[in-house]
């Protein structure tokens, strides 16, 4: 018990010191991550509540840091796994019935529909759509990306060149950070 | 990406995009929101949290600042 007691010590410390060791450009990613994972979230779960959940597990050592991992990646990823179980206490608490019949709308294996977070994923894919919509060559990658194609199927696909290619993957991360800065709506 | 299955595509469109911002690097988040250096954008905010949540963990803990973290951009501001 004393060796988990330990371990668990060490990697809180580990954290922490991590934490402490957070460039500005980290904790612009930081912040960025956490508004992305709020996207689509029930009411009243904004992105300060994502991190500050994935700090204090991650400190707690619930959450364990393990070696090469970066410290921003590895709250990116705890923050994903919380918001994931944002969705399943509001699904249990508002006891929502599957509609089993509606079989076309998920695969096998997929969890049973919700209303609510149906109507929060489209309202949240529409803004993401709208803050490209402009340049349909990054909604091509994007997609492609979220398809796990790549890149040069990506290209194959939708006939871009590999400069066409790269440009316009700078412009969906340059366009992503802006927008999860707060500094353009989308 | 509207034909997508909203709350699964959604996921997935996240993590494409969470892969992304893991990418960048300084130069381009500078960049990205018009500035000199990462080092001029205001994080008071996710700093303030941060530092608010380890403190709690343990109160003899201290976060840095802007200023611990990069003093040479706070002596540049103050000048």
């Amino acid at each position: 018990m004393q060796g988990i007691a330990s371990r668990s010590e060490e990697t809180s410390a580990d954290v922490a010191a991590a934490l402490c060791r957070l460039s500005a450009a980290e904790l612009v990613k930081l912040k960025a991550l956490a508004r992305l994972r709020a996207q689509g979230l029930p009411r009243g779960v904004g992105w300060t509540d994502l991190l500050h959940e994935a700090v204090a597990r991650s400190l707690e050592g619930s959450r364990r840091l393990p070696p090469n991992v970066q410290i921003v990646a590895f709250l990116g990823g705890v923050m994903r796994s919380i918001a994931s179980e944002h969705w399943r206490r509001a699904r249990t608490e508002a006891g929502v019935l599957a509609d089993l019949d509606d079989s076309s709308a998920f695969a096998a294996g997929d969890p049973p529909k919700d209303p609510e977070r149906t109507a929060l994923a489209i309202q949240a894919l529409s803004s993401i759509h709208g803050l490209f919509a402009r340049d349909p060559d990054v909604l091509k990658v994007l997609s492609g990306l979220a398809d796990e194609l790549t890149g040069e199927e990506i290209r194959q696909m939708y006939g871009l060149s590999a400069q066409a290619y790269e440009a316009a993957r700078k412009r969906l991360r340059r366009a992503a950070l802006r927008w999860l800065q707060g500094n353009d709506a989308p | 990406m509207r034909g997508r299955r909203s709350d699964r595509g959604l996921e997935q469109i996240l993590d494409v995009l969470a892969a992304e911002l893991l990418a960048a690097d300084e130069a381009e988040i500078a960049d990205a929101l018009g500035v000199p250096s990462a080092s001029h954008i205001d994080t008071a905010d996710v700093a303030a949290l941060v530092a608010q949540v380890i403190e709690a963990a343990d109160p003899a803990a201290r976060f840095p600042t802007q200023h611990d973290r990069d003093p040479t951009t706070n002596a540049r501001k103050r000048n």
